[in-house]
């Protein structure tokens, strides 16, 4: 089983990638033909990526969540649907690239992270885990997808950009709102306690505020779109400091039974 | 007056903002009590002078509780309540009035209408207001300011929330075994980790009816667990399942399960052949925490950890192992010390609380505001001469081009 696994999930890799390069070299050369091409093998290589998620999900018994590995699984099938979503028409095609490029670096850090499946604990089995790691994933995924419109933006400062950064940043704040609001209910039903300060509950807020301050300064202050276009590339330090957290943070909850 | 401006001003939020998040990365940076006990604190700080600086002249030992942090959450909650009422009062001064508050507009000009612009729009869900002779307004998501409003309150009520959960906190760990029975004022089986700001005085007993646990030997993590209680308080008498995840709940007391071991049942008999002593000893080997014990007649142990559960047990200069397994037996003197049987044990925490209430509703008014503001956001069209003055809360561009079906525009914008 875990053979099968592997090939697939290196075949997304490789779908992902001549997708890129099919991208870029379209891109830099002006090939029209191979940017539709490029496209094309996006969706071969998101239809992999979901395939493989629920591969592992069917042959571990459970939703792929714990480890590096089985995260940035769900990472990058949830970055593939919302770059589907996003950017679907054509006059994208920049962002398309950039924000599938930090898919690859995301995919490829799960390679080196591979791990084989590991039982669910007990304090793992919980609805609002499941809600809270989907949000998780809309949030970060939304973020990594406006840092790619952000790098789009600073090379061509087009009006249509400066929207889709928003739009991006909008959606990933509101279900960064919604997975600490679930996570924050499983702890209360696994602990006693909503909120207890522990270093990724206050990343996570730190994230959050962060974006929360951005949008201020864009929609209330009116900053430039430049600076917010960096302020957005800068800001996914927060979302990557997170997602190694959630690992440190799903070793901490599996310990509190034996620990106390 | 002029600090006063300063003080309510975007700009300052932003700066508090910034001052809340700089103390949020400190409570990660900085070795935190709540996370590694107080004791490790005071050996850093013994060790290093920066500690020793930071922890006990700062008083950074737990940023959440320092009066830096607490003062500019103090600031943060002056500040969005004074914003709250300003807004409510704009927004209802605004809506009466109908008139378009002319900041950040874009201005074009327009070579002519594609139809019937009014209906067009009005089919689209745009209200329609005439402003002046001449001068036609249209309005779409008229009250999506009121979704900013209700967002911000929500951090209104997590902050209030938070602050009566505080208070109202009261923390206790409890050990029980398989059918026994405590009272949660016993010392001897419930320590109190944190008191409520008013104690209440309550006399209630659980009984530990049933428990199952399955572990994962190599991890020693719990795979499943459930447990059946007993709650009685006076005429009071409630009996139900818990488990990870699903706590026991009783009026305002939850009860977690945080624990699960051996316990084991011992007798001391004396050289007459009565029985001074038959306690259950809680074993923590799986935590590899050492649990030392004193019993009547002088007798005094601790239990040994390495594979085989046993304990040592000493009375003056007598010393002797026991297995903790049937049928063994151990003679310290004339006293005969007998193994009789083992059962399991839970460590329960107990949680009594109020305001998660406030919290809940903060969190469910944060989620409508913020989706109300985001999903409709508002939009406003002014018709004057030939001059078409558009405004979109976020999307402009997008705007435009959706105008573009119901307007010829000349290109740039002025
Ligand atoms: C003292 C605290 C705060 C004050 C005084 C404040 C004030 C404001 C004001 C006046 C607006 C503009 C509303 C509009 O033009 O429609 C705004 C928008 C916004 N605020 Fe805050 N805010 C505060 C805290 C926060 C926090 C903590 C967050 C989230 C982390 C946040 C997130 C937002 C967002 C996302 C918007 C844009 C939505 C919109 O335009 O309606 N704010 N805030």
């Amino acid at each position: 089983m875990e053979r099968i696994e592997i090939l697939l999930y290196s075949l997304t890799i490789l779908f992902y990638f001549f997708s890129n390069l099919a991208g870029y070299i379209s891109y830099f050369f002006k090939k029209e033909k191979l940017f539709s091409f490029s496209f094309y093998i996006f969706h071969i290589a998101l239809a992999l990526n979901t395939l493989t998620f629920f591969f592992r999900w069917v042959y571990t018994k459970h939703i792929p969540t714990i480890g590096n590995y089985e995260n940035v699984l769900m990472g990058s099938m949830v970055l593939g649907f919302l770059i589907l979503f996003f950017l679907k028409k054509r006059k994208n095609f920049l962002p398309f690239l950039f924000s599938i490029s930090l898919n690859l670096i995301l995919l490829g850090f799960g390679f080196f992270y591979y791990s084989s499946p590991s039982p669910l604990y007990a304090s793992l089995k919980s609805i609002w885990l499941f809600i809270h790691i989907i949000f998780a994933w809309l949030a970060h995924s939304a973020f990594i997808l406006a840092a790619g419109v952000a790098i789009a933006y600073l090379i061509k400062k087009e009006e249509k950009y400066e929207e889709l950064m928003l739009r991006t940043t909008a959606f990933g704040f509101i279900f960064d709102g919604l997975m600490i609001v679930a996570g924050s209910i499983w702890a209360k039903n696994l602990w006693g306690s909503y909120w207890s300060w522990d270093p990724v509950e206050t990343w996570s807020l730190i994230s959050f505020l962060l974006y929360g301050l951005m949008l201020h300064l864009k929609i209330t202050l009116k900053i430039k779109p430049k600076i917010f276009a960096v302020m957005l590339i800068v800001s996914l330090i927060t979302v990557i400091i997170s997602f190694w957290g959630v690992n440190f943070f799903m070793e901490k909850s599996l310990h509190i039974f034996n620990v106390g | 007056m002029s600090l006063k401006k300063t003080f309510f001003s975007l700009k300052f939020t932003a700066i508090i903002l910034f001052i809340i998040l700089f103390f949020l990365l400190l409570n990660v940076l900085i070795p935190q009590e709540r996370i590694l006990g107080k004791i490790y604190l005071e050996e850093i700080s013994k060790k290093n002078k920066f500690y020793d600086f930071i922890f006990n002249k700062l008083n950074f030992k737990d940023i959440p509780s320092s009066p830096f942090f607490l003062f500019s959450l103090f600031l943060f909650y002056l500040q969005l309540i004074f914003f709250i009422f300003r807004y409510i009062k704009r927004t209802i001064e605004r809506i009466k009035i109908k008139e378009p508050e002319y900041k950040f507009w874009r201005k074009y000009k327009f070579l002519y209408l594609k139809g019937n612009f009014k209906e067009n729009l009005e089919k689209k869900g745009f209200k329609y207001f005439k402003l002046k002779e001449g001068e036609d307004y249209f309005i779409e998501n008229e009250l999506s300011p009121l979704g900013f409003m209700l967002f911000h309150i929500s951090f209104f009520l997590l902050l209030t929330g938070g602050i009566v959960l505080n208070y109202t906190r009261g923390v206790s760990i409890a050990t029980v075994a398989l059918g026994q029975t405590i009272n949660l004022n016993d010392s001897q089986w419930v320590k109190k980790i944190k008191k409520p700001l008013i104690e209440k005085k309550r006399d209630v007993e659980i009984t530990l009816n049933e428990v199952f646990c399955r572990f994962d030997d190599k991890k020693n993590l719990a795979l499943e667990f459930r447990a059946n209680m007993t709650v009685f308080e006076k005429d009071r008498k409630i009996s139900r399942d818990f488990e990870i995840n699903k706590p026991l709940k009783y009026r305002d007391l939850y009860f977690y399960p945080n624990y699960y071991e051996n316990a084991y049942i011992i007798e001391i008999e004396d050289p007459e052949g009565y029985i001074i002593e038959k306690p259950i000893l809680f074993s923590k080997c799986r935590r590899k925490e050492v649990v030392g014990f004193s019993l009547k007649g002088g007798f005094e142990g601790r239990f040994l950890c390495e594979g085989k559960e046993k304990i040592l047990i000493h009375r003056g200069d007598l010393k002797g192992e026991l297995i903790l397994k049937e049928g063994e037996t151990l003679f310290l003197g004339n006293y005969k010390i007998k193994f009789i049987s083992n059962l399991p044990w839970i460590e329960i925490k107990i949680v009594e609380e109020r305001g998660g209430g406030i919290l809940i509703f903060g969190f469910l008014l944060g989620i409508a505001g913020i989706l109300l503001r985001f999903i409709f956001p508002r939009r406003e069209v002014v018709l004057k001469d030939n001059e078409i003055f558009i405004k979109s809360d976020y999307f402009p561009e997008s705007f435009l081009n959706f105008l573009k079906n119901f307007i010829e525009v000349e290109n740039g914008k002025n």
